[in-house]
């Protein structure tokens, strides 16, 4: 009996690493709001330069963020 | 480390810039009971203005000091770096992928990220020593 329980607790226990492994990998998703993705960006790689809004109302490409002989630390993310 | 910690240490030596993207817990979404206790509860923005709006309150409530820019509703930032819910990256001076951190929440590491930074950065100069006597 007490064998059959730990098998019992090894496998949930397994089985709760393996999902909380999935979602932190975005493999599995927690609701249809989830749109985690990997992306195809690897390092090496150039980074996009896009045309920004910034706060100040003015906009600016990224790449004028790293055309000074800076790297750019380049944040994203939300209030929430 | 948080970014602010970071910011103000590396600020003369790198450039720092945050990219508002889309909200991760708006209301009408998949809110979060954490944001409801901060009080940190709107919809998900629809209109570039009210994007604006949301990142005065980042900046203004939340007093968030690193630099801003925002996202447009195309979200083309978002997408060119899979960046949803966060993510950091570090651009080297010649313009590429020095560091992609990992999706957000769960792999957000901002001391890690400040760790690729710092060994990227040329050491500081030394104070000159004072001279004494003569």
């Amino acid at each position: 009996m007490l064998i059959v329980g730990a098998a019992v607790l090894a496998v949930a226990a397994l089985g709760g690493g393996a999902y909380m492994f999935a979602v932190r990998k975005a493999w599995i998703r927690y609701n249809q709001y989830d749109r985690r993705v990997e992306g195809r960006l690897r390092v090496g790689d150039v980074a996009p330069d896009l045309d920004l809004a910034l706060y100040d109302g003015s906009s600016k490409h990224l790449s004028s963020f790293w055309g000074d002989g800076k790297p750019l630390f380049l944040v994203f993310g939300s209030c929430t | 480390m948080d970014l602010h910690a970071l910011y103000d240490a590396h600020k003369d030596r790198a450039n720092f810039l945050t990219v508002y993207i889309a909200e991760a817990h708006p209301e009408d979404e998949w809110q979060m009971d954490s944001n409801v206790e901060e009080k940190i509860v709107f919809k998900q923005p629809k209109l570039f203005a009210e994007r604006q709006e949301a990142v005065k309150i980042l900046v203004e409530r939340l007093k968030y000091r690193v630099p801003v820019a925002v996202d447009g509703m195309d979200n083309r930032a978002d997408a060119a770096f899979a960046a949803w819910p966060e993510r950091i990256y570090i651009v080297d001076p010649a313009g590429r992928v020095a560091y992609k951190g990992g999706m957000g929440p769960f792999e957000f590491d901002v001391k890690e990220a400040g760790e690729r930074l710092a060994r990227m950065l040329p050491a500081r100069r030394a104070p000159a020593p004072a001279r004494v006597g003569g």
